[in-house]
């Protein structure tokens, strides 16, 4: 048990050193994109980014005016707000179209007048995040087995509603926040470990539930490899009566040639976005190939280029070099976020702060992943960069809540939370 | 301990953060020079080729028969075509704000390209499938030579294919106003095949056809991806577009570049040197024919004539006839008449309702793939032979009683009672007594080698697909048949006239209806020797122009006292059981009065005719007459053919 110094409450500001430049480069790379027709001056695209920016900033603002501590308390209020449309969502196609439309197979948007579109996923991020530290930050009952049922019903609630938009990415959130912040809690290492091992030993049934198109997305990450799907068109050794290894995958109400032409024509269909994002990262070399100069950006060859896919134009304008520097930025995210959950002592913003910078840190960790082929592919944006309000406004809002926990004044006389080190 | 963790937990989360800086190292630094191979590969874009014009078909003074005018067709894309969902929901793109779905507004375009073109909605659907169908039919032949699917060219979803073809400028100028707002439509502009030359020519062009399977299999030019068949080409079918087919077709233009501009060479020529970049589409050469459409045009007018006033609607027997002019010394073609005859430009409608004349038979091209009894019209050929062999000594003389056998009167008959008849007097006056013993005499396979070295019962060199037919075997009254030119024994009016100019000039000659024809048709002189010949032109001679001819008089062919040429010929009269009026024959040729008796290869005036009357009657008194008016048009048309040539400078 060690009593706190003080610590300066401007440390928190030092968030935006990284978050600014990304913001930037997100927004000329969205000009890069968006501007071909256009010569000089802003496309509609970049103004409405710079919009969200602005709007997404005073939010951000409002955020930590009010404080993270005054918005805890109605964490739980959030949480179910949150939830109520969420369920609205999975009970979209008997509403109206205007208000839940579907886009691309999905629901995961409700229309709140002409103009604004809002994505409920994504304020559930933060919504649970605060709701999930609201709930841990005076106890200590989760140390034992038993103590773990109710975080992980929280978690895993809002997960199945987004699961059901079906909304892959943003659910692949969701566990990685819950683990890292019951760890920084003080979770038994043990527990959590048990838990990860059953949720290993029940991939096999989520593999079975899921839809076969979702199964082939996730099975992408394999398929890449020439050698693999090589493999695969030749016939099995042993079973005489499978045409081709490939086959033996076959969903029940798939036909064989269509079965067959999934592989054949992965290239084309399937792993189409991931076959162009790989050559566009590849084609970017150490140094790049210049702002909207290369072919990606000029013939339109890559899908969703101002969106999930901009890490990949980043990629091959600015080569190895660029991408660095954005990783960077986001590692620097990440270890401030933390170092700000060392600086206070009180529960609630310690595990704030770790959910919140774990969230910028796994979101653009799985974004980088699937834009070089180690990941599936799934909508999952990147943070500060890519195009869109809900993600920005989510992400600085989160910016916001850690500069919050910042700028609150360490309580000096209380004891540091968390510390389970004497005990069993 | 919380701030152990949070150690712990960095150093968790830079696991997968290294490996992901080692993925972008093996992408982009170790590999990258692969990933940037594979984006130029991006760039490619798949060839656009350009038809071409198709050579023009000529007669032979230049007048097109046949020819390419410009046209436009309405072409829709494939993806709208087979309904490609991925394909619609992009087009679905161009109306963003539009709460109308893609499939409406594609049901609109086809009901305005039915409007446009008058077209029924059901019609226009039939072509859809038609089109999907070859492709996909094409698709299975690709697939199969390759043993795996194979993804074809025209399968891609944006190419466009053409659904409604030979649109006027008129039409164009409209579709493309209605039609702009669609983006799957597209009018474009190609060739339609106008043929020009009327009745006359009729059957003569011929057809063109779509390419199956078998002529792309057999495409002489498959190395040539300029050159080559390719899918929904049309080629020639029938008629001189088939026999012409290499010298007519072009070769398509090419447009081969990838997105930057830069050309693809990816295509090779036949020599194997790469084709680049833009190649301008090659016009075909035009296919002069030998034949002159003025002279086939009188011709065929005065055969049609006859060949009405005679038709069983008018009370007579007649169904059709044929013609056929060629030059002596060339062997070319210069009329093929068959009559009657139907508009070459005709549309499928029309087409139908000529099919449907089963008594006169338009689509019939009877100059060339009909096939009669010759009858009497071969009685020349086999005195000649005969002579040669020995079997006939010239000065014989055979009795004709009318009968041969005058126990058996129904068969073996002759004409008339001829008494005493010399070769000479046999061929005038057709006597067929005289022509049963030599007949005999010969024997079939004598008379077969014979009448296949005048070029009967083989193909005759023009290149298009021939009747005819010559026995080879069979019994003693066989042989008297085929002297008379009865029994299974059947040659074509084209064949009649170049037997006809064997006769007048010694010598058989393939014939020809190309006038630039590249191949050699040397001449094969038959080994017949000059006197013989003599006895048998002086008969030919004597049939038109001396009193006991069978084609002498004024009702007759009524050429006997022009000052300077003179026709020689026979007629016959062919039975064709069981019908009962015969083939009505006349074939003969023009020669200078001085020496008739020579071999007539020399001057462009020697000129021979075969003219046939189907169901006409008798030779003499109904095929004859016409013959001497044609003799009279071919004589009148060639003498003004050449003032006006020698004004223009001298035959070549």
């Amino acid at each position: 048990m060690t009593l706190g110094l003080p610590v300066p409450t401007w440390r928190g500001w030092g968030l935006l050193l990284p978050v600014i430049p990304l913001s930037l480069l997100g927004v000329i790379t969205i000009q890069a994109v968006s501007g071909l027709d256009h010569t000089g001056g802003l496309t509609a695209d970049v103004k409405k980014q710079i919009v969200y920016i602005l709007v997404s900033l005073g939010v951000m603002a409002v955020a930590i005016r009010i404080g993270y501590y005054r918005l805890g308390r109605w964490s739980y209020p959030l949480f179910i707000l949150c939830l109520v449309l969420l369920v609205l969502l999975a009970f979209g196609r008997w509403l109206p179209e205007w208000l839940t439309p579907e886009i691309r197979r999905s629901r995961r948007w409700i229309r709140i007048g002409p103009l604004i579109r809002i994505q409920p996923s994504e304020l559930m991020k933060i919504a649970y995040i605060l709701a999930l530290a609201w709930y841990l930050r005076f106890r200590s009952n989760y140390r034992t087995f038993r103590g773990l049922v109710a975080p992980f019903t929280l978690t895993l609630i809002p997960m199945g509603l987004i699961l059901s938009q079906p909304d892959l990415g943003t659910v692949l959130l969701f566990l990685p926040i819950l683990f890292v912040m019951l760890y920084a809690a003080g979770a038994k290492g043990k527990h959590l470990a048990v838990i990860i091992m059953m949720g290993i030993f029940c991939l096999p049934l989520f593999w079975l539930k899921i839809e076969s198109y979702q199964r082939l997305r996730l099975a992408g990450v394999v398929l890449q490899n020439d050698g693999l799907r090589e493999y695969l068109r030749k016939p099995p050794k042993y079973l005489k009566n499978r045409p081709t290894r490939w086959d033996c995958f076959r969903p029940s109400d798939t036909d064989v040639a269509d079965w067959q032409s999934e592989l054949d024509e992965w290239t084309v269909r399937k792993g189409f976005q991931l076959m162009r994002s790989k050559a566009a990262v590849g084609s970017g070399g150490l140094t790049g190939r210049g702002w909207v100069k290369n072919i990606f950006v000029k013939y339109e060859l890559l899908p969703e280029m101002h969106n999930d896919f901009i890490f990949a134009v980043i990629s091959c304008q600015w080569g190895f070099l660029g991408v660095l520097i954005v990783i960077l930025c986001y590692v620097a995210i990440v270890t401030i976020g933390f170092d700000l959950a060392t600086m206070t002592n009180d529960p609630f913003g310690r595990l704030v702060a770790v959910g919140l910078s774990t969230l910028i840190g796994v979101q653009a960790l799985i974004n980088l992943c699937m834009t070089v082929g180690l990941g599936p592919i799934t909508g999952v944006t990147l943070p500060f960069v890519s195009q869109g309000g809900s993600s920005m406004l989510s992400s600085l809002l989160s910016i916001g809540l850690l500069i919050s926990v910042a700028r609150r004044r360490p309580i000096i006389i209380a004891n540091h939370p968390f510390e389970f080190d004497g005990e069993a | 301990m919380f701030e152990r963790r949070l150690k712990i937990l960095l150093i968790i989360l830079a696991v997968p953060t290294l490996v992901l800086i080692f993925r972008l190292v093996q992408l982009q630094i170790i590999d990258g020079h692969i990933y940037q191979a594979h984006a130029e590969q991006l760039l490619y874009q798949p060839p656009r080729f350009f038809p071409f014009v198709r050579g023009a078909i000529t007669d032979c003074k230049g007048i097109r028969l046949a020819y390419d005018a410009p046209a436009w067709e309405i072409c829709v894309d494939y993806g709208v075509l087979v309904e490609d969902e991925d394909y619609l929901d992009k087009l679905e793109e161009n109306w963003p704000d539009s709460q109308e779905l893609i499939e409406e507004k594609i049901k609109e375009s086809w009901q305005v390209i039915a409007e446009l073109t008058n077209i029924s909605k059901a019609a226009l659907k039939l072509r859809c499938d038609r089109i999907v169908n070859r492709i996909r039919r094409w698709k299975e032949v690709v697939s199969e030579r390759h043993g795996r699917e194979i993804k074809i060219a025209e399968e891609r979803v944006n190419l466009s294919h053409a659904v409604v073809e030979g649109l006027n400028q008129e039409q164009m100028a409209k579709a493309r106003e209605c039609l702009a707002v669609y983006p799957w439509v597209e009018v474009l502009p190609s060739y339609v095949r106008k043929y020009s030359g009327g009745e006359a020519v009729g059957h003569l062009p011929g057809k063109l056809g779509e390419v199956s399977r078998d002529d792309i299999d057999k495409d002489s030019n498959a190395d040539d991806p300029l050159a080559c068949y390719t899918l929904g080409d049309l080629r020639g079918e029938s008629g001189i577009e088939a026999l012409g087919e290499h010298w007519l077709r072009g070769r398509r233009g090419l447009e081969y570049f990838d997105k930057e501009g830069r050309p693809i060479c990816e295509l090779a020529d036949k020599e194997g040197r790469p084709i680049c970049g833009a190649v301008e589409p090659q016009a075909g050469q035009t296919f002069r024919l030998t034949i002159d459409l003025e002279l086939q045009q009188q011709i065929y007018e005065r055969l049609m004539q006859t060949v009405e006033d005679n038709s069983p609607a008018s009370g007579g027997t007649v169904t059709g006839g044929s013609a056929v002019l060629l030059d002596i010394p060339t062997r070319q073609i210069l009329a093929l008449v068959s009559c009657p005859s139907f508009d070459p430009d005709a549309t499928k409608e029309e087409w139908q309702i000529i099919q449907q004349d089963k008594v006169h038979c338009p689509h019939k091209f009877r100059a060339v793939r009909e096939h009669y009894p010759p009858g009497s019209t071969v009685k020349p050929m086999i005195l000649a032979s005969a002579l040669d062999e020995g079997r006939v000594r010239p000065n014989e003389r055979i009795t004709c009683h009318k009968y041969l056998f005058p126990a058996f009167q129904d068969r073996w008959r002759c004409f008339g009672y001829h008494y005493e008849v010399d070769p000479i007097t046999a061929i005038q006056k057709s006597c067929n007594i005289f022509f049963y013993n030599v007949g005999e005499r010969m024997r079939v396979p004598r008379l077969a080698s014979w009448l296949s070295q005048f070029g009967l019962g083989r193909p005759s060199g023009i290149g298009l697909i021939e009747g005819g037919f010559v026995p080879v075997e069979g019994s003693r009254g066989n042989a008297r048949q085929i002297a008379i030119g009865q029994w299974d024994f059947r040659v074509t009016p084209l064949q009649a006239a170049n037997m006809i100019a064997t006769v007048a000039s010694g010598e058989y000659r393939p014939v020809t209806i190309w006038a630039d024809d590249p191949k050699p048709r040397t001449a094969n002189r038959l080994s017949i020797s000059q006197q013989y010949w003599r006895i048998v032109r002086e008969g030919m001679y004597k049939v038109v122009n001396e009193p006991g001819g069978t084609a002498f008089g004024r009702e007759r062919a009524d050429f006997d006292d022009h000052p300077v040429y003179v026709l020689l010929g026979k007629t016959g009269s062919a039975e064709a059981p069981p019908h009962e009026q015969a083939h009505a024959w006349f074939v003969g040729y023009l020669a200078e009065r001085s020496h008739y008796l020579d071999d007539a290869n020399h001057s462009d005036m020697n000129v021979a005719l075969a003219l046939i009357i189907e169901y006409g009657g008798h030779g003499g008194e109904v095929a004859a007459p016409v013959a001497g008016d044609m003799v009279r048009t071919i004589m009148a048309h060639r003498q003004g053919g050449n003032e006006k040539s020698m004004a223009a400078g001298g035959r070549q």
